[in-house]
């Protein structure tokens, strides 16, 4: 008798637990939520670059259960893993998976402002993945016009396979990630302005969040863009206007004739304005990170903290002004070219007076070369890689050959793949503490993971620019068979594209070692003492990220982070009040 | 503040230095220089202002929004 | 809002022996109130040390909403700017006919006149939405409601607010009226560059206002609902402003089709 009434009683309690978690709009589930959705797209976009790089390597490798790759296939394999890598991995993972987790600790602020739409605004992101997903099933497949989705190409169904299902629901997608990536930021901006505890002023607030400040204040003028961009695509796809072809344009042997003349230049206007500040995103909670990270385990305060701030503003606002480098060959008219070229080398000067700091920083430190810090300074090191080659191609002149060739991957893969990858892990390792209930992970297997990380990332990504400077085209779905002087200067390459395509399976293996070591200590039952990396900033706070409750304590900042001793043996948390044998501090 | 004041003489001879280099204005290929050319002054003014408006409108939020923000406590 | 840049006192150099040690700042020359610095200052006498987070006023969650809904609406603006943009390249955009001439054939479309009916109408229901948005701060009626005698404050929202309500429903059927009276005369989206604009700018500007309107009904229902006064407020507060930002924006808007064509 009291078996099946026990039952009854269960059955319940466990959907309503499930739907509470599910519906949650604690910041923290919230958090989680946006880093599943980046877990699940960083897995799959892996998959692809790895068929990507087999054809590539070879050919005629036939893909099991599917035959040979063919090109319009590589084409989508290209559009899916832009897509999936650009948007709801380096966009969605730092800025509102991270943000969500650590940034109401970090400002004192029990939660975020207006949960429900926050919680709202992840649930439109997971959607948004979703749709994508299924342009893998519909009839025609994905879409093949890249994660940039350039017209002609993805104005009309005619233009390829995938173009017509796979383009639209890519567009509803997009759409929805811009909507949701909206209001996260939105939520966010109003977090950090109006949510900061007693004493967070301006200038005592961690550059991380400052990162997170500017990633959202980017992101709201955006996505926004995008989203109208994204409406006049719509609009010429399936309601018969021209505002991005021609009037007449002919599309796989038939006339598309329309009334009105449009462009396909003011569609890369349009989505480069977004796409510009979009990759900004993606790296600025990672520079915000870096900065405070180096400085812990250096036990030395920022070098230049306000000239920091000043400068995660100016990359901001200056990441508004150069989406034309993105069009240096696309039609531009060449004095833009030379206006947006000089906006792009400006960015180089608040970039290197970030490297400098990072650097002076650490400068002659001994630090305590934990695996955060090691991901720090591989950040840096990446960012230097990837962002020295940045300045070479914001000049028209020299991006006139180099676009369009793997040069621009090695760029842009050394610092968003790699250099904001990096980020992100450094994070994990950094608040695995906070966020698994005091676990932390292994330092032995982190540094493995590390040091073959590093390897492997300069071994993929770093003979890229190699291969572009030989003129070795991006989206090509293959390299051999091509006419013979373009041949005779591939050839030379073959060896190296192998080199790359091992790197890149290396690259993706040694991420087991950091899943292993995930998996072993979410099992393990130790658990850390509180604040184990000994941090200043206030999410290592006791009771910093508990749920809010009346009785737990009001959370105050007494003074700025990173204050350590200079014999580095103590420190002053942001926390803790001031002593009558130091009252004044910053 | 203090720090604008510390380095404006270096911003302004950036600035100068910038607008002396008239020489490498208007890089480009000769097939964008020529489909420039013959683009109607009309069309490339339309372009010109459409991009003011666009950088104008986003810097303008982005600065407006910095500055009503740093004015709360 | 007191223009806050740096706490005041937060960078003074130490004073050995002074009064200044324990961060009270008082310089003795009664100009200005002690500093906190343990908290970071006193500016304008904000106290923070005896005003955490959620206790420092009234205001605070007004506060909020009208940041999150100043950033939500910048964006928005920025969806506008970009179609807006591109209806100026269009306007000026065209092709090479058979002889190499450069052909525009920008052809504006002709407003229907019944959009000025609208536009009024709009102005008018701004004005309800304005009074009704200020009925809810007035300080006698918010204490008698306060106090639990009757609900003067809300059932004076909920008048103006459903005016405005049934105003805004009359500018969504005027919309309406004036696409199928151009719909008539066979200018739909796709006749013409001018007509993708008209109908595009009009759709998405009546699509933002359907969702005022949606944001109106909640209001309504929060006025009648809701138990903290506050929320009310807020609600109210919220809606108003976004039904002004409409507003404005049909103004800009409509001055665009109208004379920029």
């Amino acid at each position: 008798m009291s078996a099946p009434s026990q039952k009854l009683r269960k059955s319940p309690a466990r959907v309503h637990r499930f739907a509470r978690a599910i519906f949650s709009t604690s910041h923290r589930n919230i958090g989680f939520g946006y880093l599943a959705i980046s877990c699940i797209a960083v897995v799959i976009g892996t998959i692809l670059s790895w068929l990507m790089r087999a054809h590539l390597s070879w050919p005629n490798w036939s893909l099991p259960l599917h035959g040979l790759i063919l090109p319009e296939e590589y084409l989508a394999l290209v559009t899916m893993h832009g897509t999936l890598m650009l948007f709801f991995v380096l966009t969605v993972a730092p800025q509102t998976g991270f943000g969500n987790l650590i940034l109401p600790g970090q400002i004192g602020a029990r939660r975020m402002a207006f949960p429900r739409l926050n919680a709202l605004g992840m649930w439109i992101t997971a959607a948004g993945l979703a749709v994508l997903l299924c342009a893998f099933f519909v009839p025609g497949g994905s879409p093949i016009a890249g994660w940039t989705s350039y017209p002609p190409l993805s104005v009309s169904a005619l233009a390829g396979p995938g173009e017509g299902a796979g383009q639209d629901l890519w567009l509803a997608s997009i759409a929805l990630f811009g909507i949701g990536g909206a209001v996260g930021a939105v939520v966010m901006l109003t977090t950090i302005v109006k949510l900061r505890c007693t004493g967070m002023t301006w200038r005592r607030v961690p550059l991380t969040v400052w990162g997170w400040f500017t990633g959202a204040l980017l992101a709201v003028p955006a996505f926004s863009v995008l989203l109208a961009a994204i409406v006049l695509l719509f609009c010429d796809r399936h309601l018969g206007s021209a505002f991005f072809i021609p009037r007449a344009d002919v599309i796989n042997a038939t006339l598309i004739s329309r009334h009105g003349s449009g462009s396909p230049l003011l569609w890369l206007h349009l989505f480069w304005f977004f796409g510009h500040p979009e990759v900004y995103i993606a790296i600025l909670p990672g520079m915000g990170l870096t900065s405070m990270v180096i400085a812990n385990f250096s036990r030395r305060r920022v070098f230049a903290y306000r000239l920091m701030i000043a400068t995660t503003l100016a990359i901001g606002l200056l990441g508004i002004l150069v989406w034309g480098h993105h069009m240096f060959v696309a039609g531009l008219n060449p004095f833009a070219g030379t206006a947006f070229a000089a906006a792009s080398l400006a960015i180089a000067v608040p970039s290197t007076a970030k490297v400098l700091s990072w650097l002076a920083t650490c400068w002659r430190a001994r630090p305590f070369l934990t695996t955060p810090m090691l991901f720090a300074l591989g950040f840096v090191s990446l960012f230097i890689s990837g962002g020295l080659s940045g300045i070479i191609v914001a000049q028209p002149i020299l991006d006139e050959y180099l676009h369009n060739t793997f040069f621009i991957v090695g760029h842009f893969h050394l610092i968003m793949a790699m250099a904001a990858v990096f980020g992100l892990f450094c994070a994990t390792y950094y608040w695995f503490p906070l966020l698994a209930g005091g676990r932390m992970l292994s330092e032995r297997l982190g540094k493995w993971h590390f040091w073959l990380t590093l390897l492997f990332a300069y071994t993929t990504f770093l003979p890229m620019y190699f291969s572009g400077l030989d003129a070795e085209p991006r989206h090509y779905a293959q390299l051999t068979g091509l006419n013979p002087p373009a041949q005779a200067l591939l050839g030379a390459h073959t060896v190296l594209q192998l080199h790359i395509t091992g790197g890149a399976f290396a690259l993706g293996l040694t991420q087991f070692l950091f899943l292993f070591n995930l998996v072993r200590a979410m099992r393990s039952p130790e658990v850390a003492p509180a604040n184990p990396w000994s941090a200043t900033t206030m999410e290592w706070a006791p009771y910093a990220l508990l749920e809010p409750c009346p009785d737990l304590p009001t959370p105050v900042v007494y003074q700025r982070p990173c204050h350590y001793s200079d014999d580095g043996t103590t420190f002053i948390a942001q926390w803790e009040p001031p002593q009558p044998s130091n009252p004044e501090r910053e | 503040m203090k720090l604008l004041r510390s380095g404006a003489p270096v911003f302004i001879l950036g600035i100068i230095l910038l607008c002396l280099c008239t020489q490498a204005f208007g890089q480009g290929c000769a097939q964008c220089l020529d489909s420039t050319r013959a683009t109607p002054p009309a069309v490339q003014a339309a372009y010109r202002h459409a991009i003011y408006l666009l950088v104008g409108a986003a810097s303008t939020l982005f600065l407006v929004g910095l500055y009503l923000l740093r004015r709360e406590p | 809002m007191p223009t806050i840049l740096t706490p005041p006192g937060i960078y003074q150099p130490r004073r050995p022996g002074r009064p200044g040690d324990l961060g009270e700042g008082d310089s003795g020359s009664g100009r200005r109130p002690p500093t906190d610095k343990r908290t970071g200052g006193n500016g304008d006498g904000d106290n923070w040390s005896d005003r955490p987070q959620g206790r420092r006023g009234p205001r605070e969650r007004l506060s909020r909403a009208r940041v999150g809904l100043f950033f939500a609406l910048g964006g928005d603006l920025m969806f506008f700017i970009a179609l807006v943009s591109v209806f100026f390249v269009a306007k000026t955009s065209g092709h090479f006919d058979a002889y190499s001439r450069y052909i525009n054939d920008w052809l504006p479309t002709s407003i229907p006149s019944i959009l000025w009916l609208n536009t009024a109408v709009l102005l008018v229901s701004s004005v309800c939405a304005e009074i009704a948005r200020r009925s809810m701060f007035r300080e006698t009626d918010l204490m008698d409601e306060w106090f639990g005698f009757g609900r003067p404050t809300s059932r004076r929202a909920a008048i103006w607010l459903s005016a405005t309500l049934a105003l805004g429903a009359l500018f969504l059927a005027g919309q309406w009226v004036a696409w199928t009276q151009l719909a008539a005369q066979h200018v739909l989206f796709n006749s013409n560059a001018s007509s993708h604009f008209f109908y595009l700018i009009t759709v998405a500007h009546a699509a933002h206002l359907f969702l005022g309107i949606a944001a109106l009904v909640s209001a309504l229902t929060f006025l009648a609902r809701s138990r903290q006064l506050a929320t009310r407020q807020v609600a109210v507060d919220a809606t108003v402003w976004y039904w002004h930002a409409m507003g404005i924006l049909w103004i800009f808007l409509f001055a665009l089709l109208e004379y920029g064509q």
